[in-house]
């Protein structure tokens, strides 16, 4: 991680290949969230070129005692936020309610649970799980995605979004629960 | 051993629990059909939502993003290297225009400031003339509006209630149709 504090501290000092191989070795990781986010690919492209440009813009903010890959989730977590709200779509602040215990999902397996393993192939459950992230509030997609795309740990999730990470593990279970429903309940 | 919750099954997928936990929940899904099956199901959503399809990205992306972050920072480089050389080019006009007049430094300034002078003397006389067209043009506003409400008011008395509405949307209609027409006008700079 020390790499992307070095890389950060040569573009500082003029150096365009330095953000050209911070631009590289994020361009996927954030073109997959904000891709699974906005759930259009031309838009995502152009969003993620945004954040980059805001980040380049904004670079000499940086804090190296923070991890730069959460400062620059952060910037894009922002970004598609204004995006939405300028675009009057679902405002998602996961501000409201963060010591809310009403957040937690219920925490008893549910009676008569299906196999959703002899019903569905793994390919199926891919396909499920993506028509199932449009229906599950974006707060929480946010979250999931963060956690199963990006694999960025509880306590990096924790840190972009300032939350504790009990919060922020039990939204995510939350998720899970809600996907687990759509496909049980599905064809 | 109880049945587990959901966040301890989520807990044991993702192995955070301490490894006598573990143990206990290893043998306790041994046992009991309905922890495991809750367990199995969980797992392979897990599994799932961990390989999910990525977004490719086009292989240009990297040039698109430094060529766009260049060429923004070109262009107030550009802004400001503009105001600069304005700048310079006036303090050089005065210098050569110094050293044309023979003159001394201090009458450069008097010269300069005589200058400044008239240019304020002929704003002040512009701003003058530009509230006299204002207000004259607020008079004739006021008229038009007097003699638009003396023809409604006439003709409130002298056509129906139906066509007065008539009239009004048609009105509306050409207004609006106008007011767009000329903005797309200017907006997009179409001739007609």
């Amino acid at each position: 991680m020390n790499e992307d504090k070095d890389l950060v501290e040569k573009t500082l000092k003029g150096d365009k290949e330095a953000f050209e191989m911070i631009v590289r070795k994020y361009q996927s990781p954030l073109l997959n969230y904000i891709g699974r986010m906005v759930r259009e690919r031309e838009l995502a492209l152009d969003l993620t070129q945004d954040v980059f440009i805001k980040t380049f813009a904004s670079l000499h903010t940086y804090q190296p005692q923070h991890k730069f890959s959460t400062w620059l989730f952060k910037i894009a977590s922002n970004y598609t936020i204004d995006y939405w709200r300028k675009k009057r779509i679902e405002a998602y602040s996961i501000d409201v309610g963060k010591n809310d215990e009403s957040c937690r999902p219920n925490m008893q397996i549910p009676a008569n649970e299906p196999s959703l393993v002899q019903k569905y192939e793994l390919r199926e459950i891919r396909e499920k799980i993506e028509k199932a992230l449009e229906k599950i509030p974006p707060s929480m997609r946010e979250l999931f995605v963060w956690r199963h795309i990006n694999e960025f740990s509880y306590d990096e999730i924790a840190e972009i979004k300032d939350l504790p990470v009990g919060t922020v593990k039990n939204k995510i279970f939350q998720a899970k629960e809600m996907i687990r429903k759509y496909l049980e309940v599905g064809p | 051993m109880k049945c587990l919750s959901l966040d301890k099954i989520y807990l044991y997928l993702e192995t955070e629990l301490p490894a006598e936990e573990m143990n206990r929940i290893n043998n306790h899904i041994a046992t009991c059909r309905n922890c495991r099956l809750a367990v199995e199901n969980r797992k392979a959503i897990s599994e799932a939502a961990d390989s999910l399809p990525l977004f490719r990205v086009p292989p240009d992306f990297t040039q698109q993003v430094m060529a766009r972050i260049f060429r923004e920072k070109a262009s107030t480089r550009l802004w400001i290297a503009g105001l600069a050389t304005g700048f310079s080019l006036i303090v050089a006009i005065f210098l050569a225009a110094f050293l044309q007049s023979n003159l001394n430094l201090s009458g450069a300034f008097i010269q300069l400031n005589r200058i400044l002078w008239n240019f304020v003397g002929s704003l002040s006389v512009f701003f003058v003339k530009s509230i006299k067209v204002v207000s004259l043009a607020f008079d004739l506003l006021l008229k038009l509006s007097g003699f638009i409400y003396t023809t409604l008011k006439s003709m409130t008395s002298a056509v129906g209630t139906e066509l007065q509405i008539i009239l009004v949307g048609l009105t509306i209609f050409i207004s609006l149709t106008l007011f767009f027409g000329v903005r797309r006008l200017i907006w997009t700079g179409e001739k007609i």
